[in-house]
Parts: C-alpha cells; structure tokens; sequence
C-alpha cells in the first residue's frame, strides 16, 4: 500500500512537471549577468553519479591530499585544508559561511554530495563573512537543473534516499527541489580492550534535507535567485574503545536561506553589476548525556545583508577587460544557550566593506586581481588583503600565484562559555601564500602542483589558567608548508576506457612558542606527513571497474608528538553497470580490513559493502511527463 | 579539573609505608638468581592522561639516579592502561589504579606491574577509600552512588545510593565522611552498616577532605558568583557539628583545592603558591615556578613534588622542590601526571 501511494505522489509530482530539461541555457543567462570575481588557484570536483551517496567528507578524502578528520563513523568529521585545522576551513553555500558560530566546525558528515552540483576548494581564503578560510575554503555550488533519484543500501543498516525534481525549467522559471534522507545503525564490530570482539552500541545516524532553488529571470538584466536548505539531523554518539557506556545523543537542525538579486547595465564595452544579498541562518545542537547529566540546547541565528556593485570596461584594442567591485555587509547575529555567561548582550552586529579590481587578458589568458576587506565584528576590525594571479603561458602549462592575509574571529563557545570564556580575545591572524604550476597534453595527461605555506599567529587554545579553569587564550603561532601533487590520465585502448588519477600531499605544520603550553616545532595533532590517494577505472561498454587506493601517513595526536597514530592503507573496489539512464554501482569499502583510527580511540568499520542505484529522470520525464 | 592525591592524613601514610614494606618483601616473584633484587627508592606516578585519549600511564620515577621509567603498565602487559588514571593506592600489597572514564579499577601486581585482574561495573569511579574488613568505598562522578568492594575477591560487593559526584572521604572511627561537588553538604556514612547516617551543611561543594588531628577538614571550595569563599570546615567527628569555617581570599570566580596532608598540616596548591593550613590559619609556604600548570602535588620527607600538566596534551613533568621553595629536579612522566605515592621498585 505504502508503494502505491509513494508511485501515485511521484506520478502527481511528475504531472506538474514543464519542459524539465538538463538545461545550459539559463545558466549562460545567469552567468550573463552575474559576473563574478574569479578565484583562479581553486580547484573543482565535479560529483559523479557514483559519487552522490557520499558526504562530503568522503568526497574530499578520497579525491584531496587533505586530511578529513573522522570522530568515528558518525561524530564530527571536519577537513583539515592547508595543514591547518577543521575550525580554518570555510565551507561556503551561497556566500554563507557554513561554521558553526558557536563551536566554529562545519560537520562534513552532514553535507551529502547529492544537494551539490560542484565543490570547489583550495587554499585561498574565499570571500565568506567572518573570514575563518585560514587554512582555505570549501565552496558547494548548485547551478543545473536536475531530475534523478538515488537509492543506497550499505553494511550495519546504512540507507539513503534522494530525490531531486525540477518541476519548472523554463526560460524565465526555475524550480529544482532536492530531497535527501540518510539512516544507519552504525553497529560494527571491532576489537575494544579487555572485552575482545564487541558491536559499537549507540551509534544511530539519521539525517534528512530539503533543498530548494528558485530563480526568476525578471528580465534580460535582472534575476532574483532563491535558495532554501532546511536540515535535520540525530545521533547516538557511540563510546570510545575504553568507555563501557554511553547513551548520548546530539540533535542538530539548520535552516538556511540565501536570496540573490542580481542587476546588470550594459553599454557597449562598458557595463555594471550589482547584485543584493539576504542570508538566514538558523542553526541548533542539542547533546543530551544523561549518564553525566548533561543536557545542553544551543541556538545561534545570523541575518546578513549585503550589496555589491560592480564596474566592468572592455578595451577592444588590447583585448583587456578590467572590473572593480565595491560591496558592504551589515549583519545581526544572536545565541542563546544555558552554557555561557548570564550577563551576555544578545546580539552581535557585523559590518564589513570590500573592494576589488581585477584584470584579465584575451580568452583568459592572464587574470590578476587585488581584493582588501575590513570587518567589524565582536569588537574587533581586522583587515584581510589577497592577490590572485593566473598566467597562462600556452594551451598546456599555466602558472598561479596567490598571497594574502585573512583572519578568523573567535567563536561564542570561545568567548562566553561558562566559565572558561574570554571576552578579551583576539582574532587569529594567517599570512599566507601559495603557487601553483599545472601542465597537460593533448594524450590525455595532467599533472599538478602546488607549494603553500602559511603562518597563523594569535592561535586558541583552551587551557587552564592558574585557578585551574580552563579558558580560551590566545597562546601560540604555527607555520603551515607543504607541497601537492596531483594528476590525472586517460586513454582509450582495446575498446577500454582507462582513466586514472591521484593526490600527494607533503604537510608540515609546526607548532612555534616558547612558553611552557606550546612545544615549539613540534608538529600540529593529527596533520600527517604524508596522505595519498590514488584510483584506477577501466570502463567498457557498460561495464566499469574501480579501484581505489589511499594512504594516510603518521598523525601525532599530543602536541609534543610523543604519542601518534600509526599509518593506514585503506582499499575500496567498486564495479559499476550502466543502462541508459540507469547507473549501479557495488562497492566494497575497505577491501583488506583494516583495523585503523582516524581520531585516536574512535572505532571504524572493516569490511563493509554498499549498492548504489543511480537513476537520470529527464529521459523518464520527456518520454512519460511532457 | 578535579586536583586529587591519595593520602588522607597521617595514619594512612604509616600504614601505606607499612604495606609498601611488606609489598616489597612480600611478593616473592622476582628471579632467584643468588643476588639480592636491587631496590630502587622512588616515586610511583600515576598520569591521568587525556580524557577520550586512552593514554593513561604509569611511571617510576627513581629517586636516587633520577632516571624515569615510563608506560610500566603497557610495557608488561602490551596493551595501554586506560582512559584517564584517576588515583591510585596499594591495599593488601597489591596496586589498585581507578580509570574514571574506563570505568573500572585495575589490579596491578605492584612488583611486575602485571594486571592480576579488573573490577568493571563503575560509571565514572573517583578515589578508593579502604573502611576496614577488606572493604573499600569508591566514589562515582556521575552514577549517584557509592560502590562497595572487597579486596579479598577484587569484586564489586554493593553500593550506596548517594546523590551528587562523591569524592574523596575521611574515616573516623566508624564514620566515612563523604565530600560531594554537587552538594553542599559532607554526608556521612556507617561503615559497617553503609547507611547514610547524617549529612553536614558547609556552605559549598567540596572534594578534599581529611582526619587531621582526630578533626574532620573539608575544604570548601569556592563560587565567588555566589558569594562563597574558600573555607577549611572543621568537625567534630564525634557529635558531627562545625568547629570552625576558616575562609580566605581568592583571586578566581571559581577555585578547588589541591591538596594533602604532611607532618599535621594540609598543604595546597593556590595561585601559583604552595600554601598551609595548620588547623588554624592559612600561610604561604613558598612561591612555585611561574607559568606551568600545577595540577597535584606530594610532600615526602620535606620534599615537594608538584606536577606540571603543561598543556594538557603534552608529556607533563614532576618537580621536585625543598621546603623553601628550590627547584631540586624535573622529571618526566607521562600525559597530566595526577597522583604520586612513595615506592620502591
């Protein structure tokens, strides 16, 4: 019965649908008038259909030389860009900074790769409100009009389900809504000291989301964009390898909503765009340990606005176009939570200016650009200043240099916890830069890399003072350099498609004080030396193989590094079969069952299995709908 | 943090000295191979390590070379100790080592540091206090009672229901005086019934509690938000009244005492000082090295030994100062060493 209805709702949905189509053309409309600054030493992936039961977590641990730091299989998992820590990487949706303003972390285990079109990310800094891209930026981005249906089941009661819809597709009318729900029991077995081989009890996932985008081509210069993501998540949080019991839980839900409006006048070599910005968020975690009597409801709420205006000039002599963007935020952001200080003002206003100028030379040749930015935000105004070039010497080998400053302010948890909060701390600092050189030729190979360092000073810790409270303080500087590495192949041979691709990533982050907190030069916790992945895929016909390979290096986990995790290999092999639309893919993850930590005393799963079911609608919706 | 140490007052030193002897003649396991097994004078540390880390340790420290021995228990054993050594205290010549967030009270034999055997059955288990009969009451952070156990089985016997995280406990007599950080009372419990029998109203939560001079001390934390001071409560364990409240300033909004007792006095711990408190007024004894984090503290022939969590993270030290204040010796143990005890190895 419950089938018949679900087929009837998906019949009705479908019966609305309008000339939903996999569509460039809006796209070349949007990108028409919102001309954008360019970021150009991003680099970008792309999801694959096999690709969209991950989370993002999964995705940018299997494709970046980055660490993604697991709390087992459904803590926290936070990315770790630049050599630096998960509280220094942006992740941004729609100009939102997806931090969390209370505890600074943006949990990449509720971010599936479904809701997203494209995820770009580098060591740049992005252009997020309240800075935070001290180590780089994540940016998840949704710009296609998609109808396809996912379906996964995977070892220890892991499920997922998604759906995306575009009931209106037209020239002036888009409407795509995703949905996206994921449940797993979580309960592995694995060794746990002195009582051998045990299931992980409390280990409960749930999660569920509903994207939707909206955007109206008011005219053939204006577009009003609006996107809404509402989620809801639970789990068990499960008890590490010497903890007996555990019966907490954290809830979490997050209601976002970006709103665009963008303008643009042309005149012959000569335009101007504007665009105005509303963002909302809403978001709330709740941890409930009754074992130790805990129950925590933390709240935080962020209204920004901004507008930005920009000016563009073609020389049609020199082939040179030349932008400059000026643009202003003002925001409002409250907290309410039973753990901070009685006495705390509620709300927190930020402001910020931004200007930047930007050049580039014919058929992108050659771009630069210079961008400065002030902010006023928790009774500090920091400064961050970058400079972006990108030099294309032929069709094969480009060059890209980035250098700047940026800051991140401290979170409310840093600030008025009770007690242990500092109102009088500063905000972390990063002096940064990178350069990256990438090389292809026409025989399908193409290799990358890049060095960067970074140095933050005025960096949190918490820390007891001398009462023996511990309080947030800003203790120590660290100095983040490494080099990557990556390339990608591919060749057609015997009627195969052979295409392989790979990451290294060399990371030293040390730790730089001489006071009796900090062991100067020792290596940052859990940044490891050395990570690499690296994948095979032959593909014939229908049919495509998948082998893929990774290494994660030595991880100190104390910051004198005289305790560490040791090194991991993990194997994944997935087979895949493709019918028109239809794309199944079986996968066996961590072929060799590995006994391995990501975090130090967090158990993850062996051996375990998962079947993808990936289904294109647009031929189904053509054929039956239209 | 809740700053702890293993003695109680001076009865307990003279009786662990008594036991450390008979331990280390009694356990007749050390090779026979016609030489007289070197006897090493030292210090048995114990190092909490971080919580969730599993990266508890135990450490010698040697006394008369100064050379540390550190992970005792992971070298014989091959496996780590546990999450967050809470205390530690040998009984019946036997080493027992509470791991609060393992949940459990290893045995240990004190001579090969081999584990004998486990007591599971804790949820967040805190100090031991032996009560007579071969039995002891250990303190729980988080589970509302008191548990029983017998050293002859290594078992858990019982419990005692008890509201609040019960910490450290005096004996008088027949009376175990229970310190709570959630309550403002000292409750009081018949051993030999383990019936609550009174409880005593001392104005603020507590964890550090003593027999000193045949009086029952607590030391009374403080909570400057509610306008409590720190206090030493003095009482009379016969009619269970407060003799006297002696406050003293503090500098911080909160603040707990880490603290033992030494030659009739309770030394502690108190913004960068090592202070007293004679049973009548609080003095400073001297001022200890700035800029580490004092986290407990031993005194065995007038020595002093603080220990030094630094960041928490890193491997911490033990200092080892005189009376008047002199850095003799560095030494270090292992992750936030906690609990120090004489030992001959």
């Amino acid at each position: 019965m419950k089938r018949k209805i679900a087929f009837a709702c998906l019949c009705m949905m479908f019966s609305v649908l309008a000339k939903s189509q996999d569509s460039t053309l809006m796209r070349k409309k949007l990108a028409e008038v919102e001309i954008i600054e360019k970021r150009p030493t991003i680099q970008a992936i792309t999801p694959y259909a096999a690709d969209k039961s991950l989370s993002l977590a999964d995705l940018l641990d299997r494709n970046s030389g980055n660490l993604v730091k697991f709390n087992g299989p459904v803590g926290v998992a936070s990315l770790n860009l630049g050599g630096l820590g998960g509280q220094h990487s942006a992740i941004i949706w729609n100009g939102v900074n997806l931090q969390s303003g209370m505890n600074g972390f943006s949990d990449l285990n509720l971010l599936p790769v479904f809701l997203f079109d494209e995820v770009e990310f580098g060591t740049d800094f992005g252009d997020q409100p309240f800075g935070g891209a001290l180590g780089g930026s994540v940016k998840l981005n949704n710009y296609r009009t998609r109808n396809e249906l996912l379906l996964s089941g995977a070892s220890f009661g892991n499920y997922k389900a998604g759906i995306a819809l575009s009931p209106i597709n037209t020239a002036k009318f888009k409407l795509n809504t995703k949905f996206y729900a994921a449940s797993g029991q979580n309960n592995f077995s694995y060794d746990k000291p002195s009582q051998g081989n045990v299931q992980l009890q409390n280990a409960l996932f749930r999660q569920q989301h509903v994207n939707t985008n909206f955007s109206y081509l008011i005219n053939s210069k204006s577009l009003l964009k609006v996107e809404h993501w509402l989620m809801g998540a639970y789990r068990q949080i499960p008890p590490t390898l010497f903890e007996q019991v555990k019966n907490a839980h954290q809830t979490d839900r997050n209601n976002r909503l970006a709103a665009t409006y963008l303008h643009s006048f042309d005149n012959d070599n000569r335009s101007r765009t504007f665009s105005a910005r509303l963002n909302y968020l809403n978001e709330y975690i709740g941890y409930t340990d009754s074992l130790v009597g805990i129950f925590a409801n933390n709240h935080a709420q962020n209204l920004l606005t901004s507008a930005k205006q920009g000016w563009h000039h073609l020389n049609y002599v020199n082939d040179v176009s030349t932008s400059f963007f000026l643009g202003a935020t003002v925001g409002i952001n409250t907290v309410k939570t039973d753990d901070y200080i009685s006495d705390l003002d509620n709300n927190f206003k930020n402001a910020s200016v931004q200007a930047r100028f930007q050049q580039k030379g014919f058929s992108d040749k050659w771009v630069y650009n210079l961008g400065a930015k002030l902010e006023n935000y928790l009774g500090h105004t920091p400064l961050a200043y970058d400079a972006n070039i990108k030099y294309r010497f032929d069709e094969k080998v480009s060059l890209s240099l980035f250098g700047g400053k940026t800051y991140r302010f401290p979170t409310f948890n840093d600030m008025f916890w009770s007690p242990g909060g500092n109102a009088n701390l500063q905000p972390e600092n990063a002096y940064k830069a990178h350069i990256q050189l990438e090389w292809k030729n026409e025989k399908g190979l193409r290799l990358w890399t890049q060095l960067h360092t970074a140095f933050v000073d005025n960096w949190i810790m918490w820390l007891p003072n001398q009462q023996g409270i511990w309080e947030a303080q800003n203790i120590k500087s660290v100095w983040a350099r490494g080099i990557d590495f990556k390339y990608s192949y591919y060749k057609y041979f015997w009627g195969w498609n052979f295409t392989s691709s790979g990451n290294y990533s060399l990371t030293r982050t040390e730790n730089l004080g001489t006071n009796n907190f900090v062991s100067d030069g020792s290596q940052l916790s859990y940044v490891p030396f050395h990570k690499a992945n690296i994948e095979f895929k032959l593909q014939k016909r229908s049919f495509a193989f998948k082998w893929h390979h990774q290494y994660v290096g030595l991880r100190y986990i104390n910051s004198d590094n005289s305790q560490s995790l040791k090194p991991y290999q993990l194997d994944n092999f997935s087979v895949g079969y493709t019918y028109r639309s239809l794309n199944l893919m079986a996968e066996i993850r961590n072929l060799f069952n590995v006994d391995f930590q990501s975090t130090a005393m967090y158990p993850m799963p062996g051996r375990n299995f998962s079947i993808t079911a990936h289904y294109n609608l647009n031929n189904f919706i053509k054929k039956h709908v239209r | 943090m809740y700053v702890k140490n293993i003695f109680k007052n001076t009865l307990s030193i003279a009786l662990l000295s008594s036991i450390l002897l008979i331990a280390s003649c009694g356990v007749d396991d050390t090779p026979d191979d016609g030489n007289e097994p070197i006897v090493a004078q030292g210090l048995l540390v114990l190092n909490e390590g971080g919580f969730q880390k599993g990266n508890s340790s135990l450490a010698f420290v040697n006394l008369e070379t100064n050379a540390v021995e550190t992970s005792l228990y992971e070298a014989a054993n091959g496996k780590l100790l546990g999450d967050v050594g809470q205390s530690f205290g040998i009984y019946n010549n036997l080493l027992y080592v509470v791991l609060n967030n393992s949940g459990e009270i290893k045995v240990i034999n004190p001579v090969t540091f081999q584990e004998i055997t486990s007591i599971g059955g804790f949820t967040a288990p805190r100090y031991i206090t032996p009560v007579g009969n071969n039995r002891a009451y250990v303190g729980d952070l988080f589970a509302g009672k008191i548990s029983t156990v017998d050293f002859s089985t290594n078992t858990l016997t019982g419990e005692i229901a008890l509201k609040g995280m019960t910490e450290k406990m005096a004996v008088s007599g027949n009376n175990v005086f229970v310190t709570n950080k959630a309550n403002n009372h000292v409750f009081v419990i018949d051993a030999h019934s383990d019936a609550v029998t009174d409880s005593i109203l001392i104005g603020g939560n507590s964890d550090e509690i003593f027999n000193l001079n045949s009086k029952i001390v607590a030391i009374r934390n403080a909570n400057t938000d509610s306008e409590i001071k720190p206090a030493f409560v003095t009482i009379n364990p016969s009619d269970l009244s407060i003799e006297s409240t002696i406050e003293f300033e503090a500098a911080a909004t909160m603040w707990e005492a880490s603290a033992v007792q030494y030659n009739n006095s309770i030394y502690f711990l108190h913004e960068g000082a090592v202070m007293k408190f004679d049973g009548a007024a609080v003095s400073k004894v001297f001022d200890y090295q700035e800029g580490i984090s004092a986290y407990n503290m031993a005194i065995y022939e007038d020595l002093v030994y603080v220990t030094d969590a630094k960041d928490y993270s890193a491997t911490g030290a033990v200092l080892q100062y005189n009376m008047s204040g002199e850095l003799l010796n560095t030494y270090a143990t292992g992750i936030i060493p906690t609990a120090i005890m004489r030992f001959e190895k």
